[in-house]
Order: structure tokens, then C-alpha cells, then sequence
């Protein structure tokens, strides 16, 4: 009896050793596995994308994956706080996965998008670059108002700040000043041009008066002087044929018809010699007096007073000579044509009291001068 | 006797279970999560960018193997407490090199705005030296325009450096560089002209 229950004891014993060792193996066993390889691979895609920038190029993709990042660690906390047994992980799993796959998503439309834009920039660093050398060019001839040439300076300005992020790689941010240039530079560009196509209306008479002049001296065989404004030349003609051609600097604002004095435009129009001066009868080593206005000029005047498009109290203006002192680099008279003085000597031996002068906006024509 | 036995057994096996529960260094975590805030009002994510997304992937694989940790039946946060002290210990290092790459940043553009001052005080001086009448002023005019402008980039450039955006400043400052030597070349070429006529 006393071995019976000896045995049935150590049973008990040996069963109770059996079941406290396999009891935590068994209960490790059925724990469910903590979802750490899936967060980390998570965090590793995240980082890899925002070191692609992909904070700025894919921006909602990365937010994405953040927000799937950031729901993984919490329902993980969360399940973390249920009992042990409870406990479960897929859906942790699932927003871990998810935010793999947002970020590799991110970091694949970075790539494209960087590159694209990189692109982009640079054709609108190439585009802007030809239009600002279209400004430096042949538009840089005229005269333009304030209102435009301010507009210029601020669009070059932006420019040369675009190009430094530029070179910095920051190409989001130089794309956004690029834009801003080009519609700074667009919209001098439109009112310059404007202007200009509005001044070239006057081509065919401007052909007209040239032609006649040329005519003329070819007819009486006799000297003619033809300014050419916007090429800033000074033509000399015998006989109708081209002799000479001077550098010619004109009024600061010679876009257009002199209207009234003070505009400091030279006027256009055919004009002859008045007065020949030299010595102290000129402050311009020497000049040509030519006379200006002429009647087509008082006319225009007189009408441009009637009809209000100028005050009463204006006046014509007078005294356009083409004179010595040239030479500046700059469109600086108040509407005369200033030569270099040993072209003045040239001039002065050519013509006399009587000689034509046409003063013209262009030779060349509008699609001329701007066919590229 | 046998039920005392196994309630001991039990009792046992619960206290070794218990023992082996450590708590979530929450002090910690708010410690290391306080130091990188602090990194972020030092801009080191401006001037230390990379230190700085290394110290929050650190951050972010130390709350993830926390919480690998707190998943487990016995728990042990020795490892990660000593990953969490490391990232408030590296703070200090990394404020000290976002605050160098700072000064050197706020050394150049001060030395840009320096730069430019000097350019902008030659050119009045070119201003004031040009030939008066009608062929200065005629030159002169043109430049006054630009250099307006100019000033007005520079001025927004100063708000911007005053409000601590020093790199932005610094771009701004170098174009507006680039604009006054061209005129000031021009200008001198122009009175050169003038001059000499």
C-alpha cells in the first residue's frame, strides 16, 4: 500500500517536472512572432526615400508611407498592452507592408519626378536665356519706358538668383523662380513689343521719304543726308548713290515722332539744311541747323493740340541740328543727331545750306530686324 | 500536502514571470525625443541634414525594437535604454556642427552683404564722378533703374538673413552681385567714353 502511493507520488512529481519545463516552451511556442523584421524594413524604406528627397518630389506618397509607418508602431503599442495570449500582430504587418510599399512608390516617382524636373529646368534656363539674349539684342536698341525696363531688370535679377539654386540642385525652388522670371520677362517682352510693332507702322511711309530723298539727289545730282533711328546711322547719298555712313547718337527717347518740345525724340520727316554753324556760333564743335518743324510737323502739332492729345500750353519745339560732341556710347540729345567730331568735319564739307535730310525710324523692316 | 505542492509551483513559476517583466523606458524615449527637438531648433535639419535624418532612423529602429522588446514575456530594455542615452549623448555633438555649418554659411553672407555694399558705394561714387550735362545724365539714367531694383533685392535679403534664413539670403545677395558689377562695369566703361570724348 506504502509502495503504491510511494509511486503514484513520484508519477505526480515527475509529471509536475514535466509540465513546469514544457509549460514556457509550449507557452513561447504559441505566442504570436513580435512584428519586428516588417517595422524595420519599414523604417529602412522610409529612410531610404527621404534621403531621395522624396519628402519634396513625391510628397504625398511619403506622407503616406509615414502615416502607414506611424498606424504600424501604434496598433503594435496597443496590441502590446492586451494580454500576451490576445495579442495580435497582422495588422501591424499590414501597415508595415503598406508603408514599404508607399515609400518604394515614393522613391520610384522621385527618381522620374527629380529627373523630369531637372529636365525642365534646364530647357526653361536654355529658353530664357535665348529670350534674354533676344532683350540684350536687338531690343535693347529702343528706348523703352520705365515701366518696361524695370520690369527687365527685375526679370534679370530673378534669373541670376535661379540660376544659383540651380546650381545648387534645389530644382523645385529654381523651377519656381524660373516661372516667376518668365512671366516677369514675358511680359516686358509682349509690351516692348507692342511698342515697337506700333513704331513700324510708320515703315512704308519711312520707305516712302527715303525713296523720294535718294530720287532726288539721283535727279539733281546733289548730296543727301538720310538718319537711319534705330540702326543709329547717318547715310550720306551723291547722286543717289550711298557715299558715306556715319555713327549717329540721337534723342534719349527717339522711338516715334517728335510731338512737342522737351520729349526729347528726334523728329521724323524729310527735312534741308537751314544754317551751317561753327566756331561760337555752336557749343557742338559744329552743326547743321535743319528745319524742324516743317509744315506736315506744325500741322501734326496743331492738330494734336485740338484734339487734346496734347496741352495748349505746349510748344513745338526747335533747333534739331545734327551736331559734333558724338561719340557717348549712349542716345543722350534732347532730339538732335550727335556725330563724332571728325565725322562732322566730313559731313560739313559735304553738304550745304539746301541739302534734304531725312530722318526715318528704320531702314530695315520689322520682320528684318526680328526674323529669328 | 500535493496541492499545497503545486500552488507553490505556481506561485513559483508567477514570481519568475514577473521578474522577468521590465518596464518601457518612457523617460528615456521622452528624453531622446526632447533631444532631437531640440536638434530641430538648432536647424541642424538644415545645416547638419544628414547627422540629422541618421540620429531620427536611429530613433525610429530603437522604438521599434522596443516595442519587439515589450512583445516578449520577459522583457529586458537594457540594450535600448543605452541606444536611447547614446542619442541624447550625440545631441551636444551635433549642435555644435549644425551651429559651425551655420556660422560658416552666416560668415559668407555676411561677407556677400559686405561685398555689395562696397560695389553699391563704388557705383555712387562712379555716380557722383560722372560727367555732368546731358550725355551723364543720359547714362546715368539708365543705371539709376537697375540699381533701384538691385536695392531692393538686397533689402529683401537683409529681412531674410534677420529672420535666420541665411542660405536663402545668400543666393539673393550673390545674384544682386552679379547685377551691380555689370553695371558697374558699364558705368565705368560709359564715363570712360564720356571722358574721353
Amino acid at each position: 500500500m506504502a509502495r503504491r502511493k510511494n509511486r503514484k507520488r513520484l508519477i505526480f512529481w515527475i509529471l509536475a517536472i514535466v509540465i513546469i519545463i514544457s509549460l514556457p516552451v509550449v507557452f513561447l511556442k504559441i505566442l504570436p512572432e513580435p512584428p519586428l523584421t516588417e517595422v524595420e524594413m519599414a523604417g529602412m524604406s522610409l529612410a531610404k526615400a527621404r534621403d531621395n528627397q522624396a519628402e519634396i518630389y513625391a510628397t504625398d506618397l511619403y506622407d503616406e508611407a509615414n502615416q502607414y509607418y506611424d498606424s504600424a508602431m501604434s496598433v503594435w503599442r496597443k496590441e502590446n498592452e492586451r494580454f500576451i495570449l490576445l495579442r495580435d500582430y497582422s495588422r501591424v504587418t499590414g501597415f508595415a507592408s503598406l508603408s514599404v510599399e508607399k515609400s518604394e512608390e515614393a522613391l520610384k516617382q522621385t527618381i522620374i519626378s527629380s529627373a523630369d524636373l531637372e529636365k525642365t529646368t534646364t530647357n526653361k534656363l536654355n529658353k530664357l536665356n535665348e529670350l534674354l539674349k533676344e532683350m540684350n539684342g536687338a531690343l535693347s536698341r529702343f528706348p523703352l519706358p520705365e515701366e518696361i525696363s524695370s520690369e527687365i531688370a527685375r526679370g534679370k535679377l530673378l534669373f541670376s538668383e535661379a540660376k544659383i539654386v540651380y546650381s545648387n540642385k534645389q530644382y523645385t525652388e529654381a523651377d519656381k523662380m524660373l516661372n516667376q522670371t518668365e512671366s516677369i520677362l514675358k511680359s516686358a517682352h509682349n509690351k516692348a513689343f507692342d511698342l515697337i510693332i506700333n513704331y513700324f507702322k510708320g515703315y512704308n511711309q519711312w520707305s516712302q521719304w527715303m525713296e523720294q530723298t535718294i530720287t532726288e539727289s539721283r535727279n539733281k545730282k546733289t548730296t543727301a543726308v538720310i538718319v537711319d533711328k534705330y540702326a543709329g546711322k547717318c547715310f550720306i547719298y551723291k547722286n543717289g548713290k550711298r557715299v558715306n555712313e556715319f555713327d549717329a547718337e540721337l534723342g534719349k527717347k527717339w522711338m516715334g515722332d517728335k510731338r512737342h518740345k522737351g520729349d526729347n525724340t528726334t523728329p521724323e520727316g524729310r527735312y534741308r539744311i537751314i544754317k551751317k554753324k561753327e566756331g561760337s556760333a555752336t557749343k557742338y564743335y559744329k552743326a547743321l541747323l535743319i528745319d524742324y518743324p516743317n509744315n506736315e510737323d506744325k500741322q501734326r502739332f496743331q492738330a494734336a493740340i485740338a484734339d487734346g492729345t496734347l496741352p495748349r500750353n505746349s510748344h513745338i519745339g526747335g533747333l534739331i541740328e545734327i551736331h559734333g560732341h558724338g561719340g557717348k556710347g549712349a542716345d543722350w540729345t534732347e532730339g538732335c543727331v550727335a556725330l563724332v567730331n571728325s565725322d562732322m568735319d566730313k559731313i560739313f564739307r559735304l553738304v550745304n545750306i539746301g541739302t534734304p535730310i531725312t530722318i526715318i525710324g528704320s531702314i530695315s523692316s520689322f520682320d528684318e530686324i526680328f526674323k529669328n | 500536502m500535493k496541492r499545497k505542492s503545486l500552488m507553490g509551483l505556481v506561485s513559483l513559476m508567477m514570481l519568475l514571470f514577473l521578474a522577468g517583466c521590465g518596464k518601457v523606458p518612457q523617460d528615456k524615449i521622452d528624453a531622446a525625443k526632447a533631444a532631437i527637438e531640440t536638434l530641430r531648433a538648432a536647424e541642424a535639419d538644415v545645416y547638419v541634414p544628414e547627422e540629422f535624418a541618421n540620429l531620427e532612423n536611429q530613433m525610429k529602429t530603437i522604438m521599434a525594437s522596443i516595442e519587439a522588446e515589450n512583445s516578449k514575456t520577459f522583457k529586458n530594455f537594457k540594450e535600448q535604454i543605452v541606444q536611447l542615452e547614446n542619442i541624447v549623448a550625440s545631441t551636444g555633438g551635433i549642435i555644435e556642427n549644425a551651429n559651425e555649418a551655420k556660422e560658416v554659411v552666416l560668415g559668407e553672407t555676411e561677407g556677400l552683404f559686405e561685398q555689395i555694399k562696397t560695389v553699391l558705394a563704388e557705383n555712387k561714387d562712379l555716380m557722383a564722378k560722372a560727367p555732368k550735362g546731358k550725355e551723364g545724365a543720359a547714362v546715368l539714367e539708365e543705371m539709376r533703374n537697375e540699381i533701384a531694383i538691385i536695392e531692393t533685392s538686397v533689402a529683401e535679403a537683409h529681412s531674410m538673413f534677420e529672420n535666420g534664413n541665411y542660405k536663402a539670403a545668400s543666393d539673393k545677395v550673390k545674384a544682386a552681385i552679379e547685377g551691380v558689377q555689370s553695371i558697374n562695369t558699364e558705368l565705368q566703361e560709359a564715363i570712360a567714353k564720356i571722358k574721353r570724348k
